[in-house]
């Protein structure tokens, strides 16, 4: 989809009025454009405003509030006993770090039941600083650090990497020195790595260079 | 101890509530549960379904809190953005609701204080003016996005307008609401002087 048309659909995004498959193009594109990011969350203050036109009438029922206190009283409990899994450090970094950006923890929270610590998990990178942050259903993002700024006209590209077979995974330029977060356009099997390679702009159909970053195996 | 609370800022609630502080989630719901509800109801047309809906989003804020960034500008919309897309989600599943006229108000109580209900009546009237002042198919776009919980792609067939045309449509008419909303004040002062 051409550039500019992307950037219209912040306004359905903000306002939960996407196609399933769109709203996850745009999440995409979302998190490696700071002027959807910033659009995004002005249209959300705007959407927020719509909420409260909604309409005088009824309230909730008094018995709601109880019913949802004692709701998250009993979901405390297991998540106190539950083990910790092998990276909750990098997975609470990626969710620190998203949101930071402001949208990436919005999007999960909104679109996730789950709690940070029972969706996700990272796999270390190597030549990179990072990790590759996955959801139980396969759906990545690639949180790295301190990767310089790609040559003029090249752009990073991800890979899912099988085997021999590497597919496209979704383009990425840095926002500033600091951490960046990817989400990966395509669900990552198990067992598959996720390496990152410098490409012409608009990115390649299959790897041309060698990866400046690579992932262990999910 | 929850009364203690209730001077606190929004974002000093969130930020208890990321540390598993009960009586924050008690406050939170005081203050936005009513407007979660109306909301929710909006869009789900349906009580029971409402309940649902603000029962899940406040679950998903409750697990969610600690990852919210505190920004004055923004907690409150972070809330009512979780219930909105509870109640999309909702709505989405239970297709035949839609087709279902809104529950007249049954069950009506105040809201906690007479402030918070003047504040929410100004509020209303504020968004309303602005959504008045659009141009009708623009209008027309964000109540149903919004309100009906309609993907574009189902207004571009409700209303038989090319899918384009709807995006940029939406585009423009919440870029224009921004604006009235933000320019409302503005304009009073204007008129006075």
């Amino acid at each position: 989809m051409e550039e500019e048309l992307m950037h219209e659909l912040a306004a359905g995004y903000a306002l939960d009025a996407l196609d399933s498959e769109e709203e996850r193009a745009y999440e995409t594109h979302l998190a490696g454009c700071s002027r959807c990011q910033e659009e995004v969350a002005v249209f959300a203050q705007t959407a927020a405003d719509l909420a409260y036109a909604a309409v005088p009438g009824a309230g909730p029922p008094s018995d709601l509030r109880g019913r949802i206190l004692a709701a998250a009283r009993s979901d405390r409990e297991p998540l106190v006993r539950r083990p910790r899994r092998a990276y909750p450090t990098l997975a609470f970094a990626a969710v620190a770090t998203a949101a930071a950006l402001g949208i990436g923890a919005w999007a999960a929270t909104v679109h996730s039941r789950a709690t940070p610590a029972e969706a996700l998990h990272g796999v270390p990178l190597r030549g990179a600083t990072g990790s590759v942050v996955l959801g139980h259903d396969g759906e990545a993002a690639l949180v790295v650090a301190g990767l310089a700024a790609p040559p003029k006209g090249k752009t990073y590209e991800l890979w899912v990497l099988r085997g021999t077979s590497a597919l496209p995974a979704g383009l990425f330029t840095l926002r500033g020195s600091g951490t960046t977060v990817v989400r990966l356009s395509r669900r990552v099997p198990k067992g598959a790595r996720i390496g990152v390679t410098v490409e012409p702009a608009g990115g390649s159909a299959q790897p041309t260079t060698r990866p400046v970053a690579l992932s262990a195996p999910v | 101890m929850p009364r203690d609370l209730a001077h606190l800022s929004d974002e000093a609630v969130l930020a208890l509530l990321g540390r598993s502080e009960e009586a924050a989630l008690a406050e939170l719901y005081d203050r936005y549960g009513g407007a979660a509800y109306r909301l929710a109801r909006r869009v789900v047309r349906d009580p029971n379904l409402a309940e649902d809906a603000v029962q899940d989003a406040f679950l998903a804020i409750w697990r969610g809190a600690a990852r919210f960034v505190p920004d004055r500008r923004h907690a409150a919309a972070w809330i009512m953005t979780v219930v909105h897309r509870r109640a999309v989600d909702i709505v989405r599943r239970e297709e035949h609701r839609r087709a279902k006229a809104l529950d007249p108000a049954d069950d009506s109580r105040p809201d906690r204080s007479a402030a918070e209900a003047v504040w929410l009546r100004l509020e209303r009237e504020r968004v309303q003016l602005a959504l008045a002042r659009l141009p009708d198919a623009q209008r027309e776009v964000l109540e149903l996005a919004y309100y009906g919980g309609f993907t574009q792609s189902e207004l571009a067939e409700r209303l038989g307008r090319p899918l384009g045309t709807i995006k940029s449509q939406m585009y423009t008419a919440l870029h224009n609401l921004k604006d009235l909303i933000e320019g409302a004040g503005e304009e009073e002062t204007w008129k006075k002087s």
